[in-house]
This record gives C-alpha cells, structure tokens and sequence, in this order.
C-alpha cells in the first residue's frame, strides 16, 4: 500500500490517537483522578465526625462507614453519664457501696484509664464526675461561672484521687462488678472515650476490609493506610485562630500506617469570667483548670485511647514533667504548645512547626 | 551567510538560544512555577519544522538539561517537572505527521504547550503535592498554557520566515 | 490589526482547526469539568434531613433546633447558619459558606447544614487549598 491510501490509513490512525490523548489529559486528569477519597460527615458525640476512606469500591464503603458511626454511637451510649440507662450513668446513681455489673469491655476501659492515671501520678484521672458536673462543661449549655468557693471546698475535702472507684472481678464465667466507696467520686470516662470510639471506628472499618482511612471526631484523628501514592495529611489548628494552622502532619506513605492524634487545649470549652479564662481539663489536686503554661498539647500514640488519655494527663501534668515521662512510655509522641507562642515537639513526632503563633 | 549552517551546527546553536532563553525567562519574577512563557520552545520548534523531529527532540533535552545544570535546579522536583513537561511535549510532536491535516508552527505549539502543562501537573500532583486540589486549578492553567502557546508559535515562525528569506532554502510544513 | 493579520499569515487552516478545537475543549473543561462551585444547601437535624434551599435565590428560613429556633440564610451564592446562643459553634467554616462539601454546624442545636454541588464527591474547599485530609484541634 502506498501513496493516497497509506498516507489516509496514517491520518486516521493518528486522529484517533489525538483525540484520545487529548480527552485522556482533559477530563481525566480533572475526574478520575479524584473520585477514589470519599468522606461522610455526621454528628456524633457531641461534634463533627469525618470518616475518609480511600480507594474503597463505593457499596463496601457504605457499609463499612456506617457500621463503623453505629460502633461510635454504641461506645457514645456506653460512657455518657447522662443517658440513666448507660452503665455509667447507673454506676455514679447508685448508693455509694452498691456494685453494679458490667461488660469486659467497661472493665477494659477503666483499667486502661487506671494504667494511665498510674503512670501520670494522678493527673489523668476517671473519677471526676462530680468535679466536672460543679463546673458544667459537660451539658448541653456552656457554663458561664465558676462553682462556688463552698462548692468546690466541699468537693476537696472528702474527694480522694486515686480511690473511690472499686472493681471487683468476677471469676471465671461471672461478670465483674464496679462500685464507687466516695460519695464526691463520679465515674467519667470522658477523658478517653472519644479514642476509644476512634479506634472502634477503626476497627469496624477493618473488618469491612477498609484498609486506608482517615477518622476524625472533632479534631481526634486516627489515620491508617495512604492514599495510594499520597500518605495522609493533617493540619493542627492554632489554638488562638480558628482559620490558622500551627502545624502540618504527614503520615507515613506505607499501606501499613496506623497513626492517631489527639489534642487537647484550653479553648475547646471554655469560659471568661473576670478576665479570667477557665477551661475543661481539670486538675484533680486542685480542682481548678489546669495552670501549666500550656495552650495545647497534642499526642501522638499507637491507638487513640492513649493518645486521648495522654493528652489530658500532659496538659494537667504540665511540660516538664511529662517531659520527663516519656522516655518510659513506648509509642508516645508529643507537641506542646506553650502560653507564649513557642512550642517543643518530641523527636519522633509527625508534624512540621508552621510558625509563631 | 548564503549556505544553510551544518544541521548539527544548527542544533547546537538552537539548543544554546534556548538555553539562554530559559535562563532570561528565570529572572523575570513569576507568582509561581507554572506562570512561564516558556519562550525557550520557540528554539525547539524552529528545530522541528527546520530540522525534523529529532533535532527538536534534541534541542528540548539539551534545554532542560544545560538549563537546570546552570540554574542549580539538577534533580531538584521543578527539574523533573520541566523534564516530565518537556518529554510529553516531544512525544505528542512526534505524532503531528499522523495528523490528517497540515499543522504550522502555531498548531504545533498549542499543542505542545497543553501537553507539557498537563504532564507537568501531573507529575506534580503524584511526587510533590498529593492531594486532589491541583486538579481544580488546571483548567485555568490550561488556558495560560494555550495562550502561551500561541505567542511562542508566533515567534516560532517569525524565526522560520526569517530564516527562509535569509538562507534562501525552502521552507515546508 | 496588526497581530490579526499575522495570525493569518502564521497559520494554515489545520492549525486554525487545532486552536479551535483545543479552545472548545478547554471551555468545556474549565465550565464543568472540574467545577465545584454549590447549587443548593441541606439542612439536617440529628443527621436526619431536614430540607434544602437553593442557593441561586435568597432566602431564610427557621428551623427548629433542640434548643430553640435556629435561622439559616442564603445569600449571594452563599449560606448560613444564624446562631444566637451556642459559643460552641463547631464547623469546618464558621460564617458563609458556599462550596460544594462546606459544612456549618450548631452542635448544641443538632443542626448542620451542608453545600451540595455538582461534584460527585465534594471535599471542603479549605482542606483542598491546603492539601489536607483533616484538621486536629
């Protein structure tokens, strides 16, 4: 063949080739590109909970998401000390002396609470119920006043940190029992529930064979996996400047990542009164908010319990020494952000210092 | 100079314009790394449309490679960018005498200048930024990326005429 | 003009053809491609929907909030949350907000409205200016 006809065969060949590079670099450079991340957004314990995943074929990601909200939603029932039907909510009802039955899992959970309360000597601690129901952080309109002198004075003097909540295991096959021995105790897990949740959420997700995901329930996060070539990525609010970012984190781009990330900071909830702000992480010695110096501590861990645990008893503990704890706690990363703008982070700790805030 | 220079003469001194070319066009402040003209592919279509596909190829490579060498950018991210760019560029003039029409320089360029920017785009958005936001500006950018097209395809033949009425060779495309 | 004429003489019908292809493509593109721009807002309370109001058009509207009535304005393209009482307003935008994924929220209220586009999976437009996945706080 030559001539006319190859020459016509070489153009067609090549017009085909054209347009399918030409519509190849358009449009699928700008969609296919995208459609692989998918996050669903719903209320839950009280704030926002985001959970992305990445590369999930649509229907098994709808159905592991969701069971992985109604995991959250479980747990959220399980710890509120509001709910009268939640095991802790009858816990703190019950006459101070009276054990009441509970699941591994609560057990679980309070021991994990009891290990870190241990370990912070006493700043981390699950028995402050009655504190914070003086305060009022925990309903649903923000407290405008501290407790009153009378107040808190009583809650001092006949609360005792480190005791007040008794476990008694049950021996094979019976259920283990909680009862509380100090009427100023009140059970609350709060200061880890949320991880907890986290990582049940996560662990749902597996079970759905979603392997890279991204949960983030009100700014606590764990990340698994990647996005294929690209590793997870999270900004650090500034704790002053809700639209600024103090820091950036980078998970590493493996598929066998499993990061988590809890902050805490004075200005989740707070209150001004007198000049004076009063924020929710109390210090079980005093009674009061924490005074450390701090305007946040974030906590990097192997499982978001402990990165929530951690970050409550760091803040209360001050940096100093919680400085001077880590080097007997595995897996634990820190970023402290101090009242005056400046900041420490451990060496291993994921994340890159954006500035002065 | 009434003979044409050596075809290998030519190429090198294509390759040296363009070089110079780039490294003017890198002093000129720009808000970002894909707001160039790109003045330096005038030299390479000269090259295709004087010399043939593989001079041009030549000069292109020639380019990124003595361009990143004297601007210190060897291997850094924005020399695979510019590579990534200029690779896809190459590529796609290679397939211009598949066409069923004859193409000018101006075509050719267009053409070549989308390629590099979407090449580069998405070397970008897989070794350096690695989120899907870029994908929304690339549209825009696409649209600089014609533009420029045409004021280097212009250009380009404004050489090549030039060069015709100067050498007295004939010129085809 | 000048330039007009040198397009002229620069170009032979098959560039013309490119250019003018390539520039329709472009148009397409940069209309619908990749657009991500809000169409209507949804307004949900306690996760479940609730109702939905253009964006194209201004509006208000109350909506009854586990604390009292909450307000929620479109204006310009753009929509919001009116809350009155709730210091613990958490979003990802507190404000306006007007791309497709943008959520505002009144936790106490147990409303959260959010912007629905054309895109099949909107993403917020500040975590994709950023390159972010999430924001821990």
């Amino acid at each position: 063949m030559r001539g006319p006809s190859r020459q016509k065969r070489r153009n067609l060949v090549g017009s085909i080739l054209l347009g399918a590079l030409l519509y190849a670099a358009f449009f699928t450079g700008g969609q296919g590109l995208q459609n692989k991340k998918r996050t669903t957004t719903r209320l839950l314990m009280g704030t926002l909970v985001s959970i992305t995943t990445w590369g999930v074929e649509e229907e098994q990601e709808r159905q592991g998401v969701a069971a992985a909200f109604a995991e959250m939603a479980r747990i959220d029932a399980l710890m509120s000390r509001h709910q009268p039907q939640s095991p802790v909510a009858q816990i703190n009802a019950a006459p101070v002396g009276s054990p009441f039955s509970v699941s591994p899992e609560l057990v679980g959970l309070l021991r994990e609470a009891w290990k870190i309360q241990t370990l912070s000597q006493g700043a981390f601690d699950p028995g402050l119920g009655q504190l914070i129901e003086r305060w009022g952080f925990s309903g649903d309109k923000p407290p405008t006043l501290p407790p009153t002198k009378a107040a808190m004075a009583t809650w001092l003097a006949t609360f005792q940190p480190g005791e007040g909540i008794v476990l008694e295991e049950g021996s094979a096959g019976e259920e283990s029992r909680i009862y509380l021995t100090n009427p100023a105790t009140g059970l609350d897990l709060g200061g880890i529930a949320k991880g907890y949740a986290i990582d049940r959420a996560i662990f749902k997700l597996k079970e759905f064979g979603i392997t890279n995901a991204l949960v983030n329930a009100g700014g606590d996060l764990r990340g698994i996996g990647h996005k294929g070539e690209a590793p997870w990525r999270v900004g650090i609010q500034h704790p002053r400047e809700k639209a600024r970012l103090v820091a950036e984190s980078q998970w590493p781009n493996r598929p066998d990542t499993d990061v988590a990330m809890v902050t805490s900071g004075d200005y989740e909830r707070f209150f001004i009164h007198d000049n004076k702000r009063y924020h929710h992480i109390l210090d079980p010695k005093s009674g009061y908010p924490a005074q450390t110096g701090l305007l946040s501590v974030s906590v990097q861990a192997n499982s978001a319990t402990e990165a929530d645990g951690w970050s409550t008893a760091f803040f209360v503990l001050g940096e100093k020494q919680s400085r001077k704890l880590l080097p007997k706690l595995t897996g634990v990363e820190v970023l402290f952000v101090r009242q005056d703008g400046s900041h420490w982070k451990s060496v291993n700790f994921l994340g890159k210092w954006l500035g002065k805030p | 100079m009434n003979r044409a220079p050596r075809p290998d003469l030519l190429i090198a001194y294509l390759a040296a314009a363009a070089v110079a070319a780039h490294i003017l066009e890198a002093a000129i402040p720009a808000p970002g790394p894909w707001f160039k003209i790109g003045l330096a592919n005038m030299f390479t279509l000269v090259a295709f449309f004087h010399l043939g596909w593989s001079a041009a190829a030549l000069v292109s490579l020639m380019r990124v490679m003595a361009g990143s060498l004297l601007l210190g950018t060897f291997l850094s991210p924005t020399f695979f960018l510019s590579l990534s760019g200029a690779i896809g560029a190459v590529l796609v003039m290679g397939l211009v005498p598949l066409l069923p029409f004859r193409v000018g320089p101006v075509g050719v360029s267009i053409l070549a200048s989308l390629t590099h920017m979407v090449c580069q785009v998405v070397v970008a958005w897989w070794l350096i930024i690695g989120h899907d936001g870029i994908f929304l500006a690339l549209p825009w950018f696409l649209i600089g990326s014609w533009f420029t097209g045409l004021l280097n395809g212009l250009l380009a033949y404004l050489i090549l005429t030039r060069l015709a009425a100067h050498q007295s060779m004939n010129l085809q495309w | 003009m000048n330039f007009f004429r040198l397009l002229r003489k620069a170009t032979q019908p098959g560039d013309r053809w490119l250019m003018a292809l390539s520039a329709l493509l472009l148009i397409g593109y940069a209309g619908f491609g990749a657009g991500q721009r809000g169409t209507l807002v949804t307004i949900h309370r306690d996760n479940q929907p609730l109702n939905r109001l253009a964006l194209a058009e201004d509006s208000s509207l109350l909506v009854a909030g586990r604390l009292g009535s909450v307000t929620v304005e479109v204006k310009g393209g753009r929509a919001r949350l009116l809350e009155y009482d709730s210091p613990r307003m958490i979003g990802t935008r507190t404000g306006w907000i007007e791309k497709a994924g943008e959520i505002a929220v009144c936790v106490p209220c147990g409303i959260l409205i959010q912007i629905q586009g054309e895109e099949a999976n909107p993403t917020s437009s500040k975590l994709n200016s950023h390159g972010l996945d999430g924001i821990a706080r």
